[in-house]
């Protein structure tokens, strides 16, 4: 009887810890999941950057400075990786500067009948609405595994096995005030 | 709006009370006045049947109270039952042939009228691997029927719904070893069907929260563990969390569907259908389901079949399931779906 109460005394602790331990680790992949989900779909977007800079630039000869400063952030971005300061902040700035393209495009009639640019206009309607659900979806996984990591009795778990909260994605103004670039309809998502 | 399915530059829920009654006097009026003759004609029907069973009945009675041979009884009671049966077989065919007519005349009609991309069948319906394939009920179907189907283009939107009514039985056996049969609804309403505006892979389901809601963070605890659905989404907008509990396949597609301006618009959706809806996207498709207890489009028999005011109800209840397509801006074409 008294090796059954020492054996659930000893092992009882054991398996909670356990258990809150993987809870804390499937959280955590489900954070890295997400990001790496941003990832993908932020490189789709770099992909669509070259032929959108040379379907509008025959057009819109005035931009010259803009489609330069976007083909090299382009660049600088790809050769960043990793949820770092510089990645976001560049990417931030492609943001803006795709919709400041997108809102120059209105002063050219002869563009907005062009097929392969409103093709393009489409395929990044689409990726930044994926990247904007990617993003909410990471910020829910953060909020799960912050919430571990924070509340009692996971906290004592993540203390002692070293788990720290996570940043949240925060929006930058471009993305707050559009959800995404208007259609040739001028409808919004 | 915009797009093939417009009349005389207005659509289905563009409709002005103006317009309709214009409509329902020149068009409308003189199709019900001639239907009021039918229904009539059905109400006589029902008459005189009542009165040859309740005659029937009476002679029966008098028969047996003035002691009549014995050998005549049984005869006049069989008789009275078999006469009960005929009229009742004649009222309900007589009103099966007048609501039939009513349906494909006026109802059609004022779908039409509505939108004449739009095509109307009075005993057609959703089919049953439409219903189950929205994933929306999950329980076996044992009976499923519908009527008043719509099927057409809204705008840049294919749209198709219909009533349906899905049953599950459960059997139970006394003490005696009487088995008796009972039939549960799984769903009764409107059940809707479109085109959604975006391309999507895997499956979201959006149900009633009923957990949540009455057991707070232990209900969503609860609603992680729900058997036979896939992960639980949550979402970030706290209204919508109150009133809907979403499961989906992936949870960047499931946010991806379920934009912050779409859960909006669900949640205004679900205050002007005054109920507890669920919605599923799947397959590139949205469905939505509606409970209603209500019979919709139905002609009432006891009523005079010319009322502008019965009228406008049908083109209420039609208007309020060709809005879904307005109420969730399923005609927004910007993605790479058109």
């Amino acid at each position: 009887m008294w090796i059954w109460i020492i054996a659930a005394v000893v092992l009882l602790p054991g398996l909670v810890f356990v258990l809150l331990y993987n809870g804390l680790v499937f959280k955590r992949n489900r954070v890295e999941s997400a990001f790496s989900t941003i990832d993908v779909l932020l490189k789709k977007r770099y992909d669509l950057i070259p032929n959108l800079v040379a379907t509008v630039k025959g057009y819109a000869t005035h931009e010259k400075e803009v489609f330069s400063e976007i083909t090299r952030l382009r660049a600088e971005a790809i050769k960043e990786s990793g949820h770092t300061d510089r990645s976001v902040e560049l990417n931030n700035r492609i943001s803006e500067l795709l919709f400041g393209i997108m809102a120059v495009v209105e002063a050219y009639p002869e563009l907005k009948a062009n097929e392969n640019f409103l093709h393009l206009q489409r395929s990044l309607n689409e990726v930044e609405e994926q990247i904007s659900a990617a993003r909410r979806a990471f910020n829910a996984a953060v909020m799960d595994l912050n919430n571990a990591v924070q509340m009692f009795p996971s906290s004592v778990v993540a203390g002692m096995t070293g788990f720290g909260p996570r940043r949240f994605f925060e929006a930058t103004g471009v993305e707050r005030a559009v959800p995404s670039v208007a259609g040739p309809d001028g409808g919004e998502p | 709006m915009s797009g093939t399915g417009e009349t005389d530059g207005r659509t289905a829920t563009e409709v002005t009370v103006e317009g309709f009654e214009q409509f329902y006097r020149t068009e409308l009026r003189p199709v019900l006045e001639e239907l009021e003759g039918r229904r009539r004609r059905v109400l006589q029907t029902g008459a005189i049947a009542a009165a040859a069973v309740l005659g029937g009945g009476a002679l029966a009675v008098t028969a047996g109270l003035s002691g009549a041979s014995g050998n005549a009884l049984p005869f006049l009671v069989v008789g009275g039952v078999v006469g009960l049966i005929v009229a009742i077989a004649c009222v309900s065919a007589a009103s099966r042939r007048y609501t039939k007519e009513f349906k494909e005349r006026v109802i059609g009609a004022i779908v039409r009228f509505c939108d004449p991309g739009l095509h109307y069948e009075p005993a057609g319906s959703i089919p049953r691997d439409v219903f189950r394939g929205s994933r929306i009920f999950q329980h076996s179907i044992d009976r499923y029927s519908g009527e008043d189907c719509v099927r057409g283009t809204v705008g840049a939107t294919a749209v198709e719904f219909s009533e349906l009514h899905a049953e599950y039985k459960t059997t139970s056996t006394d003490s005696k070893g009487h088995t008796q049969t009972h039939w549960h609804t799984i769903f009764r309403g409107l059940f809707f069907t479109a085109d959604f505006n975006k391309h999507f892979r895997t499956a979201t389901v959006v149900l009633p929260d009923v957990a949540e809601r009455a057991f707070g963070w232990l209900g969503q605890k609860l609603q992680g563990l729900s058997i036979g659905r896939a992960d639980l989404v949550k979402l970030e907008d706290p209204e919508f969390e109150r009133e809907f509990v979403v499961y989906g396949e992936d949870q960047v597609e499931a946010r991806y569907i379920l934009s912050t301006s779409l859960m909006q618009r669900i949640l205004e959706f679900r205050r002007r259908a005054g109920c507890r809806i669920s919605l599923s996207f799947v397959g590139s498709r949205v469905y939505v389901a509606v409970p209603c207890s209500r019979n919709m489009f139905e002609p009432r028999l006891l009523r005079g079949a010319p009322d502008l005011k019965a009228a406008t109800e049908y083109l209420r209840d039609l208007q309020f399931a060709l809005g879904i397509v307005e109420d969730l801006d399923l005609n927004t074409r910007i993605w790479s779906k058109q």
